[in-house]
C-alpha cells in the first residue's frame, strides 16, 4: 500500500518536473532578449566613438567649461566681498557667511544645474576636455575636418577648468590619467598644469589658424602666470592678445544648467535674491581732478564699470535689502571668459612690480579715455605699492563679477601689504564678525577641498 | 487516507449543503415543518459572508449569502442546535425551537480566532498555503472588520496600528498626501523601504517609487499610489514581513510584500450594501496651536502709528503669536473645518457558475485650510466564471479616478507661521519687509491670500485602472496550475501655478506653470503550479513551481512655462521662457522558483524553495541570483500529549530561514551620458551615471522563529515573533570622485547591515456575556538596525548638512553632531548678538581614523571634538493598544492608542526658528551658553539644537458603532442598518520631548519623505501641516 503510494506520486512527481522543466527551458530561452529594455533618453559610451559626433564632443566640452565657469564666477563674487548674504537658506548663508565646510553637499558633488556647485562642474569641464581630446586623437577621428584646431580649443577649455580650480582652491587634485585619482596639488602645482594646457593649446592653435583658441589661451596663461608671479611670461602673452578680444561663456534662460549664475543670484528683482551687492562697491565714483578712485564723492565722476542700484526689494531673508548691479541682465547674458581688458590689467601689474610703473599706469589711462573717465595722475610711478593699489583698485572695478578676479586678489594678497579683508574682518564693512541680521562669519577663505575627495581618493586619503 | 482537512470539509460541506437547499426547496414534506432565518455577523455586526450553517443530523444545512443572511426551510418542528462555522472565526452552536409553519429568527455572532491555522495564505505559489503549514508569521488585516468599526479614508491608514512591525508613518496632516511604508524597519542602506504590493494576485505601484519629474504638486509629501484603491472594496490585506517569508517573490521583495485582496460576489440572492459619511477635519485653536515666535523691541515701535498692542518698550523682549495678531486686528481666521462626504454602493451575487461583486465609491476629504481637498471616484468590477469543478476565470477591474489640490504647492504655509518675526525681528516702524506694520505682516516667505486667492495652486489628477485575470486549472485532485496576466495602468497629472504678479510670496512670482505627466504601466504574468500527494497516510508531499515576468515602464514628461505677462494667463504657453523635459526608463524581471512542501500528519511542515531571477537592472557582468529558504512549523497542541490540555487550545511552533533581494535602479549598472543644453544652446551631452558592470542586487537574508498561542478555548491568544535579518551586498551610494569627471554616486555592492528585533501580538477575550463582551489587543515590535561594514568606505554620507551619517557599529542614517557641554557667553552690545566662548565638547573615542565617537569620556576643546552619536532615525519600538466593548450584541465600543518610542529626530522648525531666524526666546536673550555655542559654531552648531526625542504616544481612534432598530431597516426595506462614528487623533498623550531650549514642539508624528539616499530615513522634518483632527459619522445599509 506505501509502495504503491510511493510509486503514485513518484509518476506524479515524474509529469510534474516536465512541467517544470518545460517551463524551465521557457525561462532559459533567449533570456537577453526578455529582459532587453529600452534606454531612449540615454546616451552608452559605445556611442562616442564615432567620428560623425566629433562636432558634437567638442561643442559638449565647451558647454561644460561654460556652465563650470558660470558656476565659479558667480560663487567666488558670492565668497568675496563682491556680494553679501540676504538669504535665509542655510547653504546660501553659508556660501555668504564665509562658513562653507569641505563636506558641504553641494560643494562637495553639486551637479551643474545647482548654484555654486563649482567643485563637480569644474572637474568635469576638465575632464570631457580632457576625454574628448583622448577620442579625437584616436586614429578613428584621423579624418574630422578641422581636427587640429579642435584639439588646440579642447586644450585651452581644459586650463580654464585648471585655473578655476587652481585659483579657487585650497588644495587640489587632477587626475595625472584619466579615470585613475590623481595625487595631491597645491594651487600652485594646479596652476603649472594649467599653464601647460595652455601651451599646448597656443601650439595647437597656431599651427592650426585657431585665433581664437590661441587668444582664449593666451589670456589664460597670462592669468595663470600671474598667479605664480611669473611677470615676464604674463608680459609676453598678455600683450599678444589683440584690442576687442573677448570670449565669452554663452548663457541661456532654458535651463539652469545655461543659467548666468552671476546675475541669477543677485539681480533677479522679481524674485527674492540670496544675495546682494556689497555696499563697497554701491556709488563708486572717480575725483575729476586727479582721477583718484572714491566712492559717494560729491562732485565725482560716476564709475560706469559698477553700476549698483536699488528697487526698493527686500532679500530671501526679508531682511537685507536688495542692490543689483546692470552687468549682467537677464540670466541670458553672457559672461567674459578672457578679454582683452583683463589682459591689459595683467599686463599692468606686471609692469607695476616689475619697475616699469609708467607703462602701467598708461595702460590705466588708456582704459580711463575709453571709458570717458577722468586719468589717473596722483600716482607716483616709482612707487609700487602705491601702483598695486591702484591695480588692484581698477581690478576691482573693471573685472567686477568677472569670473573670479576679485577672490584671487583677495586670496593673493593675503598677508601682504595689499591684503583685501574679508567679510567679517578687521577693515571690512562688518569688522566684528556679524552681518546686519546677526549672522556670525566663519574664516573660509579658499574653498577647502572636498571631503569627498579627501577620504576617497587614495593618493591623499588622510590627509588636511 | 489523510482526513479531510478544514478547509476541504467547509467545501465539501458547502456544496451538500447546497444541494440540501435545493432538495429542502422543491421537496414537499409531509412532516411538519418550520423555517429558521438567520444572519450570521461579526463581533462588531459585519455580515459574514459564505459562512456554513447547519443543523447536524438533520442533512439541512447552506451558506450565508453577501448579507450575512440564511435560511433553512423544511426544518422539522422541535429543539434543534443551529451550528455556524467559518474560516477565522470560532464555531458556534444555539438552540432553536422550531414550530410547524412558523419561522424561527437567529441572529449568532461569531467571535474572530486570531489564530486561524487552517485559512489559506497568498505566498506567491498557486492556490496559496495554509496558514499551519508556513513557517513564517503572516499578518492579515481584516479591511472589511476595520471599516465597520473605524472607518479610515486610505489603505495605508489601515496598516499601520494593525499588523505588529508594520508602521506607515505620516509625512504630515496635508490632505492627499502619502507616508512612508517600512515592514520591520529599514534593512538597506541605500535602496528604499518600501514592500511590494499586490492586488489579486497582480503586482501594482504602490510603495515609495520615485515619483519622477511628472510630481510637482505635493511638494511635502508625493501621494502613495496604495491609496488610490478604495478602502471599501477591499476584504483584507495580508502582509509578508521579509525576506524569509518572501523569497518566492524574489528580487525585490526583501522588504515584505503587501498583499491587498478584494472582495468577492457569493453565490445567493444579489446583496446591495449602501454606505453614507459624513466628517470634519480640523486643527483644534491655530492660534495656540503654533509656538509662538520672539524678538527684542528696539521702541522703534513708540514712534509709528499702530495698533498698541503692536508696540513695545525698547529693550523687552516681545513674544508673537501670528495668528493671534491676524485674528484679532484685521479679522483673517485661514483655517476651517473641512468636510468628509462619502456614498458608496456595492451589489454582490452569484448563480450557478458566475459570481460577481460590482462597487462604485465617491469620497471627498477637505483639508483645514481652503486650498487642500481631494475628490475620488473609485469602481471595481469582481467576476468569477466556473464553467465545471477544473476550471475557473477570476477578473478583476478596479479603477480610479481623482483630483486633489495640495495644500503645498511650494512650502507649507505653516512656515510661514512658525518663522514669523525673523531676526532682527518685526518690531513695526523698524523698515523690515517681514515687520507686523511691513508687507509681509510678521510673516516670513508667503502671507497667506498667496494661497487662499490662488496666486499659487498645486493639483494632481490621478486616471488609473487595474486588471487581471487569473485562470486556475485542477485537472486532478493533486494537481492545481495557475496564471496570473496582470496590469496597472496609471496616468498622473501634476499641475502647478504661480500667477504673475502675486508679490505676496517670496519667489515665483513673474509668473510660472507647470505641467506634469507620468505614466506608469505594471504588466505581469505570472504562471505557478502545485502539486501534492499522499506518499504515506502520514505523509503529505507538497511540490510547487512557477516562473514569472515583469515589465515596469515609467514615462514622464514636464512642460514649464515663465515669465507671464498678465497675472491672467495660466498656460504654459504663455510663459516668455518654456521649457519641456522628458523621461523614460524600462525594468524587466524574470523569475522561477521550486518549493517542496513535507507534511506529517498535517500538523508537522517542512518546505525548502529556491529562487533564481535576472533582471534589466543588473550588471553585464551579472546574470542570475538565487535566493533559497527553508521554513518549519508544528503544531504542537495537536499532538496526542497535549491534547488534553484543556487550557491549551492552540499552540504552533514556527521558523523560517530565506533570502530575497532589492534591486538596484535601472541605470545604477550603465554608464552613460546625458543629453544637455550646451554651447550656444544646440544640444551637447554630459557625463551623467559612471556605472557599474559588476551591479548585482542586495540580498536580504533573514532568520524568523516564532509561535502562536492560544489558551482557554482561544480567550487569549498571542503570536511571538523574533527576526535576524543580515543583508548582505548591501548598496552603498559611493559618491564618484568628481576629479574623475563624472558626478553624483556610484552603487556598489560592499555594505552589510544586521536587522533584528521581536514582533508581539495579543489578543484577550477580557469577559463574555449575553449583553456585555470586553475584548483587548496589543501590539508591541522592535527593530534595531546596524550598519555592520561599508567595505571599503570608512562612512558614508547620508546628509551632511543635517548631520546624518553611516557608520559601521551605528544605526543606519545615525545623527552625529558635536555636543557642546560647557562654554561661557561673551556679553556683546546690541546689535551684536551675544557668543559662546571657551566651548567644550564631548569627546569620546573614536571610531577607527574617522570623526566619529559614541560620546563620553573628558570634554574636549569643541575645535578638537568629534561627531558624537546622539540617536537614530527610526523608531526602535512601536505598538498598539486597543479595546472593544460589545454592548447588548448591538453597540461595539472601540478605542486605539499607538505610540513610537527610540526615534531621534531634527526638528527642523525648532533648530531653524533657534539657529537661522534667532526668533525663540533663547536665542534672542541669548544667555544660554550651550544653545549660543550651537549658534556660535556656524554650519558645525546647526543640526544640534533641533535634536530631540521623536517618541509619542497617540489615541488614535476612538469610536462607536451601532445596528439600528430593524423596524428602522423595515421601514426603507433593508435587512441591516448600521452607524458608525468616529474620531482620530483626538489627544497626544505623550511626547518625547516637547521642547528644546525652550521653545515648544508641535508634533512629533512627521517624517519626511526625503532623506538623501533612502527614502523615508531622512531624522530632519520641518515645514509640514500638523496632524489634523478628524470625526466622522457613516451610516451603512445593506438590502
Amino acid at each position: 500500500m506505501m509502495r504503491a503510494g510511493i510509486r503514485g506520486g513518484l509518476r506524479k512527481l515524474a509529469r510534474l518536473t516536465t512541467v517544470l522543466v518545460a517551463v524551465a527551458a521557457l525561462g532559459a530561452c533567449d533570456m537577453d532578449e526578455i529582459l532587453k529594455v529600452e534606454l531612449p533618453g540615454q546616451v552608452l559610451e559605445t556611442d562616442l566613438n564615432d567620428p560623425e559626433v566629433a562636432d558634437l564632443l567638442v561643442r559638449s566640452a565647451i558647454s561644460a567649461l561654460e556652465c563650470g565657469w558660470s558656476m565659479y564666477s558667480g560663487g567666488a563674487s558670492h565668497h568675496s566681498d563682491e556680494y553679501m548674504n540676504a538669504s535665509g537658506n542655510a547653504w546660501w548663508r553659508n556660501m555668504g557667511w564665509r562658513q562653507l565646510e569641505a563636506n558641504d553637499q553641494r560643494l562637495s558633488t553639486g551637479e551643474c544645474n545647482t548654484a555654486y556647485s563649482m567643485y563637480a562642474p569644474l572637474h568635469t569641464a576638465r575632464f570631457q576636455a580632457s576625454d574628448v581630446y583622448r577620442r579625437l586623437s584616436t586614429p578613428e577621428f584621423a579624418e574630422v575636418p578641422d581636427l587640429q584646431s579642435h584639439l588646440a580649443t579642447l586644450r585651452a577649455l581644459g586650463g580654464y577648468a585648471l585655473v578655476g580650480l587652481g585659483e579657487g582652491f585650497c588644495e587640489m587634485t587632477v587626475p595625472d590619467e584619466e579615470g585613475v585619482p590623481g595625487p595631491l596639488l597645491t594651487p600652485t602645482q594646479t596652476l603649472q598644469r594649467a599653464e601647460t594646457r595652455f601651451g599646448e593649446a597656443i601650439t595647437l592653435a597656431q599651427a592650426s589658424g585657431n585665433d581664437d583658441a590661441l587668444n582664449m589661451a593666451l589670456v589664460g596663461r597670462a592669468r595663470v602666470r600671474l598667479v605664480l608671479e611669473d611677470w615676464p611670461g604674463v608680459i609676453a602673452d598678455a600683450s599678444q592678445v589683440p584690442d576687442g578680444y573677448l570670449k565669452v561663456a554663452t548663457r541661456g534662460g532654458e535651463s539652469s544648467r545655461r543659467y548666468n549664475f552671476n546675475y541669477n543670484s543677485v539681480n533677479s528683482e522679481v524674485q527674492n535674491a540670496h544675495g546682494t551687492i556689497t555696499s563697497t562697491f554701491h556709488d563708486l565714483t572717480i575725483d575729476p581732478v586727479d582721477g583718484r578712485p572714491t566712492q559717494a564723492q560729491v562732485g565725482g565722476v560716476p564709475d560706469p564699470r559698477v553700476n549698483v542700484f536699488n528697487l526698493g526689494l527686500f532679500g530671501h531673508n526679508e531682511v537685507t535689502p536688495l542692490w543689483h548691479h546692470d552687468k549682467y541682465t537677464s540670466r541670458s547674458s553672457p559672461m567674459p571668459i578672457a578679454s582683452y581688458k583683463e589682459a591689459q590689467l595683467f599686463l599692468a601689474e606686471a609692469y607695476a612690480r616689475t619697475d616699469e610703473g609708467q607703462l602701467a599706469l598708461d595702460i590705466i589711462n588708456d582704459r580711463r579715455d575709453e571709458l570717458g573717465l577722468p586719468e589717473v595722475t596722483y600716482v607716483d610711478v616709482n612707487d609700487e605699492d602705491e601702483m598695486m593699489a591702484l591695480v588692484i583698485e581698477e581690478r576691482r572695478r573693471d573685472l567686477f563679477v568677472e569670473g573670479g578676479h576679485r577672490m584671487n586678489d583677495m586670496l593673493r594678497f593675503e598677508g601682504t601689504i595689499h591684503e583685501i579683508p574679508w567679510l567679517g574682518e578687521p577693515g571690512s564693512i562688518h569688522p566684528d564678525g556679524v552681518d546686519s541680521v546677526g549672522g556670525a562669519y566663519g574664516d573660509v577663505t579658499c574653498f577647502p577641498l572636498p571631503t569627498v575627495e579627501r577620504i576617497g581618493n587614495p593618493n591623499i586619503s588622510g590627509t588636511g | 487516507m489523510k482526513p479531510p482537512t478544514v478547509l476541504q470539509r467547509l467545501t465539501s460541506g458547502a456544496a451538500v449543503a447546497a444541494l440540501a437547499l435545493v432538495f429542502a426547496a422543491t421537496s414537499v414534506e409531509a412532516q411538519a415543518t418550520g423555517t429558521v432565518r438567520g444572519t450570521v455577523a461579526s463581533e462588531t455586526a459585519r455580515p459574514l459572508v459564505g459562512a456554513q450553517v447547519s443543523i447536524p443530523g438533520t442533512g439541512l444545512g447552506g451558506l450565508t449569502n453577501n448579507g450575512g443572511q440564511f435560511i433553512l426551510l423544511n426544518v422539522p418542528a422541535g429543539e434543534h442546535t443551529i451550528r455556524v462555522e467559518t474560516l477565522g472565526f470560532g464555531a458556534q452552536e444555539r438552540q432553536v425551537t422550531v414550530t410547524a409553519g412558523e419561522t424561527v429568527n437567529v441572529e449568532i455572532r461569531l467571535d474572530e480566532t486570531a489564530i486561524a491555522l487552517d485559512a489559506l495564505v497568498v505566498t506567491g505559489t498557486a492556490g496559496g498555503q495554509q496558514s499551519r503549514a508556513l513557517g513564517n508569521v503572516v499578518g492579515r488585516v481584516s479591511a472589511a472588520e476595520i471599516q465597520a468599526i473605524t472607518p479610515v479614508t486610505n489603505v495605508t491608514d489601515m496598516l499601520s496600528t494593525n499588523v505588529p512591525g508594520v508602521r506607515i508613518m505620516a509625512s504630515g496632516g496635508e490632505v492627499g498626501s502619502g507616508g512612508i511604508q517600512r515592514i520591520r524597519g529599514v534593512s538597506s542602506i541605500s535602496l528604499g523601504a518600501a514592500p511590494l504590493v499586490y492586488v489579486d494576485g497582480v503586482r501594482v505601484s504602490g510603495g515609495n517609487e520615485a515619483p519622477g519629474i511628472g510630481t510637482v504638486a505635493f511638494t511635502d509629501g508625493a501621494p502613495s499610489p496604495m491609496n488610490d484603491i478604495p478602502p471599501e472594496n477591499i476584504e483584507s490585506i495580508e502582509v509578508i514581513k521579509g525576506p524569509a517569508a518572501a523569497t518566492l517573490y524574489g528580487t525585490e521583495a526583501s522588504n515584505g510584500v503587501i498583499n491587498i485582496i478584494t472582495k468577492q460576489g457569493a453565490i445567493g440572492e444579489p446583496t446591495i450594501n449602501l454606505r453614507l459619511r459624513q466628517g470634519a477635519n480640523w486643527l483644534p485653536d491655530p492660534v495656540n496651536y503654533f509656538t509662538p515666535t520672539y524678538y527684542r523691541c528696539t521702541g522703534v515701535s513708540q514712534t509709528v502709528d499702530v495698533d498698541p498692542s503692536l508696540q513695545c518698550n525698547a529693550g523687552e523682549v516681545v513674544e508673537v503669536r501670528i495668528l493671534e495678531i491676524e485674528r484679532d486686528l484685521y479679522g483673517y481666521n485661514w483655517f476651517r473645518t473641512g468636510q468628509m462626504p462619502a456614498i458608496g454602493a456595492d451589489i454582490s451575487g452569484g448563480a450557478g457558475t458566475l459570481r460577481y461583486y460590482f462597487s462604485a465609491d465617491w469620497d471627498r476629504e477637505e483639508g483645514y485650510v481652503s486650498w487642500n481637498w481631494r475628490n475620488r471616484m473609485g469602481g471595481r468590477a469582481n467576476l468569477s466564471y466556473n464553467p465545471n469543478d477544473q476550471l475557473s476565470f477570476d477578473f478583476s477591474l478596479g479603477a480610479v479616478r481623482s483630483r486633489a489640490q495640495t495644500a503645498s504647492p511650494q512650502q507649507a504655509w505653516t512656515t510661514a507661521v512658525l518663522w514669523a518675526c525673523p531676526s532682527p525681528g518685526c518690531e513695526p516702524g523698524s523698515g523690515a519687509g517681514s515687520a507686523l506694520d511691513g508687507p509681509m505682516r510678521g510673516y516670513i516667505g508667503y502671507l497667506p491670500e498667496r494661497f487662499v486667492d490662488g496666486d499659487v495652486q498645486g493639483y494632481q489628477d490621478v486616471d488609473r485602472n487595474t486588471a487581471g485575470l487569473t485562470v486556475t486549472h485542477t485537472p486532478a485532485e493533486w494537481f492545481t496550475q495557475r496564471v496570473v496576466f496582470g496590469g496597472d495602468f496609471s496616468n498622473l497629472r501634476d499641475t502647478r501655478l504661480f500667477r504673475a504678479g502675486g508679490k505676496r510670496g517670496m519667489s515665483n512670482n513673474d509668473g510660472q506653470r507647470d505641467v506634469g505627466h507620468t505614466r506608469s504601466t505594471y504588466s505581469s504574468i505570472d504562471y505557478g503550479a502545485s502539486a501534492s500527494f499522499d506518499a504515506t497516510s502520514d505523509f503529505t508531499l507538497t511540490t510547487s513551481a512557477g516562473a514569472q515576468f515583469y515589465r515596469r515602464v515609467h514615462e514622464a514628461s514636464i512642460a514649464t512655462g515663465e515669465g507671464f505677462p498678465l497675472e491672467i494667463l495660466e498656460t504654459v504657453s504663455s510663459g516668455a521662457v518654456r521649457t519641456g523635459d522628458e523621461e523614460y526608463w524600462e525594468n524587466r524581471s524574470f523569475g522561477l522558483y521550486v518549493q517542496q512542501e513535507i507534511g506529517w500528519k498535517n500538523r508537522l511542515f517542512l518546505t525548502g524553495a529556491m529562487r533564481g531571477d535576472d533582471n534589466s537592472a543588473f550588471g553585464q557582468n551579472f546574470s542570475f541570483v538565487t535566493y533559497p529558504k527553508l521554513s518549519g512549523s508544528w503544531v504542537a497542541s495537536e499532538e496526542a500529549f497535549l491534547a488534553d490540555l484543556d487550557w491549551l487550545s492552540t499552540l504552533r511552533l514556527r521558523g523560517a530561514w530565506g533570502q530575497a533581494g532589492t534591486q538596484p535602479d535601472v541605470f545604477d549598472a550603465v554608464r552613460t551620458y546625458a543629453p544637455v543644453d550646451g554651447y550656444e544652446g544646440e544640444a551637447a551631452i554630459a557625463p551623467d551615471n559612471v556605472g557599474n558592470p559588476d551591479l548585482k542586487p542586495e540580498v536580504g537574508d533573514e532568520i524568523e522563529l516564532g509561535f502562536d498561542l492560544s489558551l482557554f478555548n482561544e480567550r487569549i491568544s498571542t503570536e511571538f515573533t523574533y527576526f535576524r535579518q543580515r543583508t548582505k551586498d548591501a548598496l552603498i551610494r559611493v559618491p564618484v570622485l568628481p576629479s574623475l569627471g563624472f558626478p553624483g554616486f556610484q552603487f556598489q555592492n560592499l555594505g552589510e547591515t544586521r536587522n533584528s528585533g521581536i514582533e508581539i501580538g495579543l489578543n484577550a477575550q477580557a469577559y463574555r456575556g449575553d449583553d456585555v463582551s470586553v475584548d483587548f489587543g496589543f501590539t508591541l515590535a522592535s527593530a534595531k538596525n546596524e550598519v555592520v561594514s561599508l567595505g571599503s568606505e570608512p562612512f558614508v554620507i547620508q546628509n551632511v548638512t543635517e548631520g546624518q551619517y553611516q557608520v559601521p557599529g551605528f544605526p543606519i542614517g545615525s545623527i552625529f553632531a558635536k555636543r557642546v557641554v560647557d562654554a561661557d557667553i561673551e556679553e556683546r552690545t546690541a546689535p551684536l548678538r551675544n557668543r559662546a566662548i571657551n566651548m567644550m565638547c564631548e569627546g569620546g573615542t573614536r571610531v577607527g581614523d574617522t570623526d566619529f565617537s559614541s560620546g563620553g569620556g573628558a570634554a574636549v576643546p569643541c575645535v578638537d571634538a568629534p561627531l558624537v552619536y546622539w540617536g537614530q532615525p527610526l523608531p526602535e519600538w512601536s505598538g498598539s493598544a486597543s479595546s472593544t466593548v460589545t454592548l447588548f450584541q448591538n453597540v461595539t465600543l472601540h478605542a486605539l492608542v499607538d505610540f513610537i518610542k527610540g526615534r531621534t529626530w531634527i526638528n527642523g522648525d525648532i533648530r531653524s526658528a533657534h539657529h537661522s531666524f534667532f526668533q525663540t526666546r533663547a536665542a534672542v536673550e541669548a544667555t544660554d551658553p550651550i544653545l549660543m555655542s550651537y549658534l556660535t559654531m556656524g554650519a558645525e552648531g546647526r543640526p544640534q539644537p533641533g535634536i530631540m526625542s521623536g517618541d509619542w504616544a497617540k489615541l488614535r481612534t476612538v469610536s462607536a458603532q451601532a445596528r439600528l432598530p430593524a423596524a428602522w431597516a423595515d421601514r426603507i426595506g433593508a435587512s441591516r442598518l448600521t452607524l458608525t462614528v468616529s474620531a482620530d487623533n483626538l489627544w497626544l498623550i505623550w511626547m518625547g520631548a516637547e521642547e528644546n531650549f525652550g521653545h515648544r514642539s508641535i508634533d512629533p508624528e512627521r517624517v519626511s519623505q526625503t532623506g538623501g539616499q533612502t527614502p523615508g530615513i531622512s531624522a530632519v522634518h520641518q515645514e509640514a501641516w500638523p496632524m489634523s483632527k478628524r470625526f466622522s459619522t457613516t451610516l451603512r445599509v445593506t438590502f
